[in-house]
Order: C-alpha cells, then structure tokens, then sequence
C-alpha cells in the first residue's frame, strides 16, 4: 500500500473537506495554484498513481474550469485592460477567473486522490469505526456502491434495447434526442428500484443491523495518521501566511469589493 | 427440536393493493428434512419464502395471516435481521445479492453483523466457502464472478452462519447449464448436521427450495408442496410418491418434471437406461414433428406471405468485429440468416453472444459487413423485456414500432398482434404491470407486429415457467415457418432441439461451429468445450436415439401427451398409467 492508501480514511477524509472548505475563502489566483502543485505532487508521488490515470481526471474539471474562467472574464469588463491576444479583457474578470479556474483543478484534485487511494471498504468500515456511523448506513453506501459500478453497462443495454424498437435507425448510432434519453433513464430507475429492493432484502438477510457487530478486518487509526493531518495543514497554513506576506493573498471580500 | 417451518391456514396479501397470493396453506418441514416447493409462475411461492425469512411484511408491504413459525419463532414478529441468525436465503439472481466487492469480505460480512468472534472468522469463511467448492474464489471481486459462481458464493454468505434453516428461491433459474448442475447437484447435500450453539451439540440443517429445473437438483429434496395457480396447496407429502401421483396436474401447471418422473408418467416402461425404455422413446418419436430426421429447409415465403427465392439471406454477416469500449468484443464473424431458418446461438456466459446480436442488429460500433434486404427492418428482443418499454399502455406499447415505420392499416395490424399473443385482455394496461411471461410476450409482440424480415432474441426464456417456455418457443417457430430468419441466443439445450434448424455455437468471441442441429449437439468434444451440458433426455439421443432414426426436434415432445391418440403409444403402460392417460386426454 502507498503511503496515501494507507492513511486511515477518515482522517483523509476529513482533511479534504477541511481544505475544500478553505478554499471556498480564497480569492487570488496563486494560493490555490501552488495548493494544487502540491496536491497533484503528493497524487503522483505518494500515492503512486500513474500519470496518464492523473491526467485524465483532469478532464473534467480542465473542462469546468475553463468555463469559469470565461465566463468571468465576459461578464466583469473592470480593472485595468490587459491585452489577451486579438482582445482586451479586465484584469478583475481575469484574476477572479483564473481563482475560480485553479480552485476548481485544486478541489479536483483532492477528490481524485480521495478516491483513487481509498478502497471503499475501508473507508467504510473506518468511518464506522472512527467517526461513529451507523452500520446499517455505511454498509448499504457499500452496497449502493456495487449497484452503481454496474450501471454503466445496464444503461449501455436500456439505450441498445429501446434503440432497436426504432424500424428507421441508422447502424452503429444510438439516439441522443432528450426524449430518447429520457425514457432509457426511467427504464434504467425502474431497474435499479427493483434490484435495490433485492439487495435490501440481501443486506437484512445477512444479519445487517441485528444487533452489535464486530469487525474483521478493523482499520488501524495510529499517532501517525493524526500526525500526517496536522503536517498537511500545517502546509497549507504556510501557503497562506506566504500569500500574506507576499502581498498576493485575497479573502471573499474581493467578490463585493 | 423445533421443527423448522411449522405453517397453518397461512394466507398472505402482498403490496399496497393487498393482492392474495396465497389461500390456506399448512405444511410443516421438521429439523434436518428437505422440502421441494413446486407451482407455476405468480402461484406464491417467492412470496411464502419471503414469509418464512420474515421479508414479508416486515420489509416488503404484506398481509400474513394464520399460523407461522420458524425455528420455533414467528417471521412476523421477530425483526428480519435477527431471524437471519437462524434462517439464511439465497435469491434468485446472483448479481443482486451480493454487497461488497470482494468474496471474503462478503462472508466475513455476515459474521460481522452477528458480532461472532473475529479470530475464528476466516476458518468459518474456509469452512463455507469449502461447502460449495468455493475455496478458490476466495480472493475475487465478486462482480467479475460468472453467474454460477455468484450464486456458489451467496450460498456460503447463507451457510457460515450455519443457519437452523436455509431458503433457496429458484438458485439455478439465471444460469448457464454448466453453472446450473454445478449448483443444482449442491442443494441437497447442504441438509445435514450442523454444529450447534453450545460446543460438541450437533442441531440439524433443513432446507426450503423454489426450484424450476428439477433435473439439475441432484438429489430431489424428501418432501415436495405443490401450489396451485390460486396459491392453494395442491398436493404436500413425499416428493417421490407426490410427483407420481400429480404428475398430471403438474404438467397441466405448466410445471417441470424430473425425467424419470416424466417418462413414468408418459408410460415409458422403465428408466431411461432400460433397453425397453429405448424401444418405447424410438417407436413413440416416430410420427411426432421432425422424425424421420432430415435437414429440411423450410419452403421460404417472406413476409407478408410474399414468395422469395430460398437464396436470398435475410442478413449476412462478414468478417463482422464488434467493439465495446474501445475493444474487440467478438471476432470476425460469418454467418447468415436466411428466411424461414431458425439459428441458435449457443456458448458459455460472457462468450459474447449477447454482443454478436447487437452487433448483427446494427446497435454496436462493428467493422466487417452486414448486410440485410433493405426493405425489410431487423428486430431484436433483449432479455429483460423491461429494458425496451417505452410506452404507457401494452397497446402503445406494440404500436410505437409500427407508427414510426409507417406502415399500412396500423391499427388493425396491432389489434391482430395482440389478440396472437394473447394480450388483448391487457391492452390498456401498463408494460410495468404485466407479470414476467406477459412481458415476454409483449415484447415479441413488438418485434412480431412489424412482420419483421430478421428477428434476434436474446434470451427469450430466461426465467419463464415450463409453460411459459412453451409458449415462446411456439412463436419463435412460428415466425420462422412462415419465412422470418430467426437468431436465437438461449441456454437451453432442449429449447434448440426442439425449435432450431442451426446452431452456433461462439466461444470467447468466436463463431466456433456452425451447422445443422444434429451435428453440433452430438459433438462431444464441442459441448464441452462450450459448457452445453447436456440434459439427460438429449443425452440419451446422443448416444442411443440418434443411431435408431429419431430426429432430434422430437424429444420436444416425444413425453408431451397431448399427441398420444398418434398411435406412437408403447405397449407397455400399466392400468394405472392408462388411468392417469385417460384423466390426461380429459383435461387436455
């Protein structure tokens, strides 16, 4: 296990929404670039995820992002004029873009490395174990869990299915149409209600919720899963003290200035 | 002891709308016995293990009414959780009962939740998992298990409990026939000793099982309850001396009955390895549908009656791949499907015979060629008939296709299509509504109503009653007699006997074999090479019928009575076999 696979869930957990939460409070674009360096550093290096894997969760928040960014360069014209290429854009507009742009990458990032170090099981049985939730709560998210990495394909076969009941369609295309769409999803809820229900009856089945339980595989919390928290905000508590001093730092009181 | 089920004037309502499913029923299965539960599809047999498990009305909306008790507890009263201490249940579908993702951390799971004692809990999950010849899958995920060995490993999440009482609800319904006899021939040697609560104490285990496909159980479970359409017991006793005496009305049911049940009961004068018996199963084979054998094409008239010359395809398939998330799924395919011939597509689960129909149907990403006769539109029945509703009512339902391709007196064609497959009373009703062989039967009625040139089913039969199969099998054969060509994807090896005129058998991807039905089926070295494990009567033709002349298309119904007045008749039945033919021909 790497070492960011083998910090106790919980912990890691609570450290991200710590950190997104922070974020939400930022408004330069520096501070969330140089914490995302670092997270993405940390994604590479210690959780020892491959770089391709890392760049393509980038995708959709390179996507967000962008969007972001435009967005706030169109609709906040004022500050100074900077000269973007064929056009001028404000600098206010462009700064709070890019804040909003690198934010989203940041957050981004740490959901990815919550999920791509976290096996789900420990995470749930660590949240259990640690933060108090109800057995019955954290293993039917487990079971959700199962339910949802076969949807994909269940949805693949609800499009296929009501596709072929179209005598005019042309080969190797499935419709797009909002309407076509819409009525493979309700196939696909109806589906899904069903075999929820199965596995509701399965988990109760299994004794789920009968009564005090215990743990196999019990999630380890030691000194130093505390201790790795507290050095990564610490971390982050020097990135903005550094923002301060080096006069770059901008709080929420930006947005109504 | 406690008996294990002890029930009494049971009678239970289910859902919000209070519908009866089952009237009086009274049985009892004392500790360390086995008990059958027979009866056709909607008779209440998921329901009445629901009752025992405690599922019903405690988690799913019921009424239950009259006397229960379950290891000595009531199912009513006693929390579902805490009764699954002493009763374990293992569902149908091997996909949905499965919670976590990997093998021991799903028994394990179970363990968990009764607080047992964790340095004991890795050698019960041994021990469970050794129960069920499991040992190896230990360390899988479980969504990458086939379906057999899903269910192989829900039947050890139930037995590390070492629960009183085990509740199987059809466990070998959604499997290949390989996977089927794997679990089948499992089921009763789980009733037996168990270790009981206090060290050195022995309690016994009973089992309860729903079970369709008789053959496939290994042992047949000691007592059998039959339920009638109504929900009514039918019959209760012993399953050898019930199966005998109601061998009739199970049938008349739509049940299944073992073969060697079934041969009695058709007045065969021994078991199948009995030389008499081979006489009786030649002479009665000869005059039914499809003896003497030969490779007859059927005389071709398209659809709509139209006549067309015998060579024409339908749809050829050339050196068809077909991709799925960026990979080959299937491999350079031949095939043709001409007019008026039915072609069975056989294999092992996940050999990708599902992926080579949507790929022929034209709704998967394929390099190669298809071609089809361009007037004529290619249909395609999935195997969850839910999958391809898209309408409110049964009636729009079979009349979506026929607005979009334009075709002539559209109404008519649909009040037609209706009223063959028997859904005219339900017209007005919702798709979701219909019961599963409804479904079925709806969903072939959109394919059906459009005349289609090309008809792909995938599965048609999966989980359908003996009835039920019946019937789908009749409207398969049906289209392709009056000049459909018909791909057929399907498990059952009887099924392609009787209605097949070719089969394909695919392999990882592969058209492995292709010829006429005969020959692919009595090819030992491919079937099992392909997992067609073959049914016993299928069997027998292999290695006997075929040789002395009968035609594989009748062991479909060379045990049917409805054809005895034939004059294919053994000489052999006994007086109280001709009792039984008679009461036979006056129901039927």
């Amino acid at each position: 296990m790497t070492p960011l696979e083998r910090w106790n869930p919980t912990v890691k957990l609570a450290v991200v929404l710590v950190l997104s939460t922070a974020a939400l409070l930022v408004t330069d674009p520096v501070t969330p670039a140089l914490c995302y360096v670092l997270t993405l550093g940390a994604l590479l290096v210690l959780g020892r995820v491959p770089v391709r894997t890392a760049a393509l969760a980038h995708v959709p928040f390179l996507v967000f992002g962008t969007s972001l960014l435009v967005v706030n360069v169109v609709t906040r014209p004022g500050g100074e004029q900077v000269p973007l290429g064929p056009f001028t854009v404000g600098a206010d507009g462009l700064a709070l873009g890019l804040c909003l742009a690198l934010r989203t990458l940041f957050v981004g990032m740490l959901s990815v490395t919550l999920v791509l170090t976290t096996e789900p099981v420990r995470l749930m049985t660590s949240l259990h174990q640690h933060a108090r939730l109800p057995a019955s709560w954290t293993f039917a998210v487990l079971a959700a869990h199962r339910l949802l990495t076969e949807l994909p394909e269940v949805w693949h076969t609800v499009r296929c299915a009501q596709a072929v009941r179209d005598p005019r369609r042309r080969r190797g295309h499935l419709p797009r149409s909002p309407r076509a769409l819409a009525t493979a999803a309700f196939a696909l809820l109806v589906g899904a209600i069903r075999r929820a229900e199965r596995i509701a009856v399965a988990l109760e089945s299994r004794g789920l919720g009968s009564g005090p339980r215990t743990t196999a595989r019990p999630v380890p919390l030691a000194r130093g899963d505390v201790v790795a928290a507290v050095v990564v905000l610490a971390l982050a508590g020097a990135v903005v003290v550094a923002g301060a001093y080096g006069g770059w730092l901008t709080g929420i009181g930006r947005l109504t200035a | 002891m406690a008996d294990a089920v002890r029930a009494r004037g049971l009678t239970v309502d289910v859902g919000h709308d209070r519908t009866a499913v089952l009237d009086d029923v009274g049985f009892v299965v004392p500790a360390g016995s086995s008990l059958l539960v027979v009866g056709p599809s909607g008779c209440g047999k998921s329901t009445l293990l629901r009752v025992l498990v405690g599922v019903v009305p405690q988690t799913l909306p019921g009424v239950v009414a009259g006397e229960v008790s379950v290891v000595g507890q009531d199912p009513r009263e006693v929390p579902v959780p805490r009764l699954a201490a002493s009763v374990g249940l293992v569902q149908q579908s091997p996909g949905d009962q499965l919670c976590l993702g990997v093998v021991e951390d799903e028994l394990r799971f179970a363990l968990e939740n009764r607080g047992a004692d964790v340095a004991g809990m890795d050698e019960r999950a041994d021990r469970a998992l050794r129960a069920v010849g499991a040992t190896h899958l230990a360390d899988r995920a479980t969504h990458e298990l086939s379906g057999g060995e899903a269910q192989r490993v829900a039947l050890a999440a139930a037995l590390v409990t070492d629960p009183d009482l085990l509740v199987l609800d059809e466990p070998t319904s959604l499997l290949d026939p390989a996977g089927a006899r794997e679990v089948g021939g499992l089921v009763t040697t789980l009733v037996g000793p168990v270790p009981g609560p206090a060290p050195g104490e022995v309690a016994a285990r009973s089992v309860v099982v729903v079970e369709h496909r008789l053959d496939e159980l290994g042992r047949l479970p000691d007592a059998t309850l039959v339920l009638d359409h109504a929900g009514r017991v039918l019959a209760h006793g012993p399953t050898a001396a019930v199966l005998r005496a109601h061998c009739d009305a199970l049938l008349d049911l739509g049940c299944r009955l073992p073969l060697d049940v079934h041969l009695e009961a058709a007045g065969a004068p021994g078991p199948l390895e009995d030389p008499r018996t081979d006489d009786w199963l030649v002479a009665r084979a000869a005059g039914r549908p499809g003896a003497p054998h030969s490779p007859v094409r059927v005389p071709c008239t398209g659809p709509a009656g139209t006549p067309t010359t015998p060579s024409a395809t339908a749809l050829t398939a050339r050196g068809l791949t077909v991709h799925r998330r960026g990979e080959a799924v299937v491999h350079d395919v031949d095939l043709d499907l001409e007019p008026g011939v039915l072609v069975a597509v056989v294999g092992p689960n996940g050999g990708g015979k599902s992926t080579l129909l949507r790929g022929l149907a034209g709704l998967e990403r394929t390099t190669g060629s298809v071609t089809t006769r361009t007037d004529v539109p290619v249909t395609m029945v999935f195997q969850n008939p839910e999958h391809q509703l898209l309408a409110r009512t049964v009636r729009d339902e079979v009349a979506w296709s026929v607005r979009l391709a334009g075709l002539d007196a559209p109404a008519e064609r649909v009040e037609r299509t209706l009223a063959e497959l028997g859904l005219t009373a339900h017209a007005d009703a919702s798709p979701y509504r219909l019961s599963g062989g409804q479904q079925r039967r709806l969903s072939l009625a959109t394919a059906t109503v459009l005349d289609p040139g090309v008809l792909l089913a995938d599965e048609p039969t999966f989980g359908l009653d003996g009835a039920q199969t019946r019937a789908t099998a009749a409207v398969l054969r049906g289209l392709a007699d009056v000049g459909t060509a018909v791909g057929l994807v399907t498990h059952d090896l009887m099924l392609v006997a009787q209605v097949a005129d070719r089969v394909a058998v695919v392999v990882g991807g592969r058209v492995v074999a292709e010829g006429e039905v005969a020959q692919v089926l009595s090819d030992d070295g491919l079937c099992a090479r392909a997992r067609l494990a073959r049914p016993p009567l299928l069997d027998w033709w292999v290695r006997t019928g075929r040789a002395r002349g009968v035609g594989v298309r009748a062991l479909g119904t060379v045990l049917d009575r409805e054809l005895d007045g034939t004059g294919a008749r053994g000489p052999t039945g006994g007086p109280g076999r001709a009792r039984a033919h008679a009461d036979a021909s006056g129901t039927s």
